[in-house]
């Protein structure tokens, strides 16, 4: 999960890496003037959003008084729209010297962490240098000050502690007497670490993808949280076709979603169910999916599979089809255990329904059946 | 620690054995003629599944039966460290972990303990490994897959599981044979990479070309485009998710390590430069079975 600048500066702060004096109001907030009193201007004034590139967008806006604020704020709004945001940042300007980046992430091939550095922090940034970090001492090998060092073993810490998997601050701003300052920050923490960290239940959920998420796509966060499903249950994101889809296999539903696009069909969405999912909670997932409006043809599709309950899973995909009421032909493309139970049940559960129902093995390719999805419409 | 063939008769620890899925790939792998000794589950020492006795610990198992270094780990995300540092304590050097969404900085401390002990992770989320003529762990190729199988001399290593079994009985419906194939996991952060089991691929002489399947985000398409990594056998790489090219970046699509960032070059330019590099890159099914046909 992708932290909104507050919350990814409260976790440096505990971090012990110095942050600016700030409040943070809601989006909506009207008397933020009251908020301002205590301030010492200039402040900027920073929209709290997961989106990237405030800076180059003009989001970020340096106030002089609390007029300004105030006209500043009405101006940002408008620019927002309807974009998830979280409220404002309202944040005492640092004097300082320099601006860098400093970073860390995990080194996926020496399975390590990963410093990240430049020196042209702020908007463009260029010329970033990496060192890994297999234990906390090789920070002392990083070619920065001292105090950037000091910074780095913070990092490192924070990124074990607190379940960190990136952690960006950029500006880092150097001050006069040497110190350093996070300007702004980005923090991702690891969905995975989530039963060990029951404080991130009142952290700002976000859409992560920075755009207002339709119905059906917080219909199924809700489903997620609900079920804390996520190793088998994946990400729903709406597209404008009209191909519904369910998919199973994490590269497998790259394959047939390619597949479908090349052979001239627009999926409606992205969605992956895999890993033996519960049936019950794929016909929920299921439901949200096929009560997107104008849905023509729905496919069922994913890799020959390993251990997944095909017949399970794919009568709990129909069921959600009748649940809706649904009347579009079904393509299915599975293999794996259970398969040729399934095959029989899908067929009975057409003729039952008067729905047409293609099923096919691994015996017909991924880009066969997308072909047969797309001759349906 | 590098990787070489097992030996058919290697001896497979389960550990969570006693679970749902634990019992089911007991079933599995002893129906396929692979040696399960014993399932490890702590609390739960004395019981027995398919015949094989149940030890609290891996350190128990070991010292009860010989030879024991190879453990298949199935127990839910937040038990997989203390189950994988026990087993890497007692001497297990081979561990292959099923379960999908382990905190990726349990597997930096899985792998800060591996590399200490000379020991190599598979995983997590890697469906497992599966060698001719007939030896195999985790679920890799379902049921009974040496009966739908071909023996030859491909290595066939994919970062998705389902995808490995696509395409090893995709080679076998159009009369290629494997040598071995190995599901890796598709996470962030994965024990054993794409480049060791590359290397593996490579020296080992029964191998003669290399079938590779990968999503976008992966660590080695900059290596392969920018020459830092070079295939020395003949391979056939299949990168998908054209699709990521259309979606939100930012975010996991599928698996947790396939995510595009927004300074990442798009799929599509990486597909050319690959091709530009003379690599033999595939992005549909259909196009990956050609060029493995002609390597």
């Amino acid at each position: 999960m992708k932290l909104i600048e507050a919350e990814a500066k409260k976790i440096l702060q505990l971090a012990k890496i110095a942050i600016p004096r700030s409040i943070l109001i809601s989006f909506k907030e009207v008397n933020f003037v009251d908020h301002c009193k205590s301030m010492q201007f200039p402040v900027l004034l920073k929209p709290q959003l997961i989106q990237g590139g405030r800076g180059k967008k003009g989001w970020i806006r340096l106030c002089e008084s609390v007029d300004d604020v105030r006209d500043q704020i009405t101006d940002l709004r408008q620019m927002i729209g309807d974009i998830p945001c979280a409220g404002f940042l309202f944040e005492e300007a640092v004097p300082h010297e320099k601006e860098y980046l400093v970073g860390m992430e995990p080194d996926h091939e020496r399975g390590c962490y990963r410093a990240t550095f430049s020196l042209d922090g702020g908007i463009a940034v260029s010329n970033v240098k990496t060192w890994p970090i297999v234990i906390k001492e090789d920070v002392t090998s990083i070619a920065v000050s001292q105090s950037i060092r000091n910074l780095f073993a913070n990092l490192y810490d924070m990124m074990r502690s607190a379940d960190v998997v990136r952690a960006e601050i950029n500006p880092l701003a150097v001050l006069l007497d040497g110190s350093c300052v996070a300007l702004d920050a980005k923090i991702e923490l690891d969905d995975a670490a989530t039963f060990r960290h029951p404080e991130w239940q009142m952290l700002t959920h976000l859409s992560q993808t920075g755009k207002r998420p339709s119905e059906r796509e917080t219909a199924y966060a809700c489903l997620l949280e609900r079920v804390g499903h996520r190793g088998t249950l994946g990400r729903y994101v709406e597209m404008d076709g009209d191909i519904a889809m369910v998919l199973s296999g994490g590269g497998a539903s790259l394959v047939a979603i390619d597949a479908l696009i090349s052979a001239g069909g627009c999926p409606a969405n992205y969605v992956e169910m895999s890993g033996n999912p519960d049936p019950d909670t794929v016909r929920e997932a299921s439901k949200i999916v096929f009560s997107k409006p104008g849905i023509k043809t729905v496919w069922i599709a994913g890799s020959f599979a390993n251990f997944t309950d095909i017949q399970a899973t794919v009568n709990a995909v129909l069921q959600a089809i009748s649940d809706i009421g649904l009347r579009v032909p079904v393509v299915i493309r599975r293999d794996g255990p259970n398969a040729e139970a399934a095959r029989a049940d899908a067929t009975a559960w057409g003729e039952r329904h008067g729905i047409a129902v293609r099923f096919d093995c691994a015996d017909v390719d991924l880009d066969e059946s997308a072909r047969a999805v797309v001759a349906c419409i | 620690m590098n990787l070489k063939l097992f030996p058919s008769d290697t001896s497979v620890l389960i550990q969570g054995m006693t679970g749902k899925e634990g019992q089911r790939m007991a079933q599995w792998l002893i129906g396929s003629g692979v040696r399960v000794v014993a399932g490890v589950t702590p609390g739960k020492g004395g019981q027995e599944v398919g015949g094989r006795p149940i030890f609290n610990t891996v350190a128990e198992a070991r010292e009860t039966i010989s030879n024991i270094y190879v453990s298949c780990v199935v127990v839910p995300p937040s038990r997989v460290l203390e189950a994988v540092m026990s087993a890497l304590e007692a001497g297990i050097t081979i561990v292959n972990i099923l379960t999908e969404q382990v905190p990726v900085y349990d597997v930096i401390r899985m792998r800060e303990k591996a590399r200490e002990c000379g020991a190599i992770i598979l995983g997590p989320s890697s469906v497992g490994y599966l060698q001719f003529p007939r030896f195999r762990i985790g679920y890799l190729g379902g049921e009974h897959p040496f009966d739908q199988l071909k023996e030859g001399s491909l290595a066939v290593l994919s970062t998705s599981g389902g995808m490995t079994n696509e395409i090893i009985m995709a080679l076998a419906r159009h009369g290629m044979g494997i040598r071995f194939a190995m599901a890796l996991g598709g996470d962030r952060i994965i024990g054993y990479t794409l480049e060791d089991a590359i290397l593996f691929a490579e020296s080992e002489p029964s191998v003669k070309a290399v079938a590779l399947f990968m999503e976008p985000g992966r660590a080695i398409l900059s290596r392969l485009l920018d020459g830092s990594f070079v295939f020395q056998k003949p391979t056939v790489l299949f990168l998908a998710g054209a699709v990521l090219d259309r979606l939100p970046r930012g975010i996991p699509y599928g698996h947790a390590g396939t995510i595009l960032n927004e300074d990442d070059r798009s799929v599509s330019e990486v597909r050319k430069g690959l091709r530009e590099k003379g690599i033999r890159c595939a992005s549909t099914m259909s196009e990956f079975l050609e060029l493995c046909r002609n390597i």
